[in-house]
């Protein structure tokens, strides 16, 4: 196994666990957001702000922006490309959508969670404030689909995708000797012909 | 269309799919999947103009007169519950 093999599956490892914990982090978001959307409790709904601003901010967010980087790192690094496979530009445009959200709403929980840590601010004040419930079920939504996304990686080149692989074929076939085919197969072939005669 | 598929090409299996001599169709499930994006993108400029171009838990919130307090993990302010700026 070389370095760049080895610097892949770090990459891989780090990407997956991100990915997952994002996932995870906003699951835990959702619980909180469910809290200050049902229930009447001053207190728990005070603490329920709190903790989704901690939560955001500090696990979230750096997960989001984490898996976004190495994402579009393994992307780069490997065949797969950026642009070439559709499942992988649908990926990274729903990653970057959400990701923009997510940072775009950071603030307001930021200050949703301020508000509720002011002991002054009243209890009809606190539940005026009102939930992010809708965006974190469609955050999660977002993410489970990428999930699908990553883990089935349905068939499809995009436009660019499939000039740049005949690009890569025709280079491949003006080389000599050269048949486009794995180094396995050609193996396997070979032997199939020398037992053949 | 008629395709002349050689399977194997890049030696990545599922990664090469097929060489084909005519550009590919955009697979159902992409056309899907742009349809489901575009009624909700239809959806979500109908609530906009329904609400009023506003929209989220933001439009509860006070006006800030200062910038938003700084979060800490760990400290505690002066109300006891941190967040005091």
């Amino acid at each position: 196994v070389d370095g760049v093999t080895v610097a892949r599956r770090a990459l891989l490892a780090v990407h997956l666990s991100s990915s997952v914990g994002w996932m995870g982090a906003v699951a835990a978001y959702l619980a909180l957001d469910v809290v200050t959307a049902t229930r009447d409790d001053p207190i728990a709904v005070r603490a329920a702000y709190i903790g989704m601003g901690l939560v955001v901010s500090y696990v979230v967010v750096p997960l989001a922006l984490a898996a976004l980087g190495t994402g579009v790192a393994i992307s780069l690094a490997t065949r797969w490309g950026l642009f070439r496979h559709w499942w992988v530009l649908i990926s990274l445009l729903l990653t970057l959508g959400a990701t923009a959200v997510l940072l775009v709403e950071t603030s307001t929980i930021n200050r949703l969670a301020a508000v509720a840590a002011d002991l002054t601010t009243t209890e009809a004040q606190l539940r005026g404030l009102g939930s992010t419930l809708v965006h974190s079920i469609a955050g999660l939504g977002v993410l489970l689909l990428i999930t699908w996304l990553n883990v089935y990686k349905p068939r499809g080149m995009t436009p660019y995708g499939w000039s740049k692989q005949q690009e890569e074929w025709r280079t491949r076939q003006t080389r000599p000797g050269d048949t486009g085919q794995p180094a396995r197969m050609v193996e396997k072939r070979r032997k199939e012909e020398s037992s053949a005669s | 269309v008629a395709r002349g598929v050689v399977r194997g090409h890049a030696g990545a299996g599922r990664i090469s799919d097929a060489v084909s001599a005519s550009r590919p169709p955009t697979p159902r499930w992409v056309k899907l999947l742009g349809l489901a994006a575009l009624v909700i993108g239809l959806l979500f400029v109908l609530v906009m103009l329904l609400a009023g171009g506003d929209h989220g838990p933001s439009r509860h919130l006070p006006p800030l007169d200062t910038a938003p307090p700084a979060l800490t993990p760990t400290g505690l302010g002066a109300t006891g519950l941190g967040w005091t700026g």
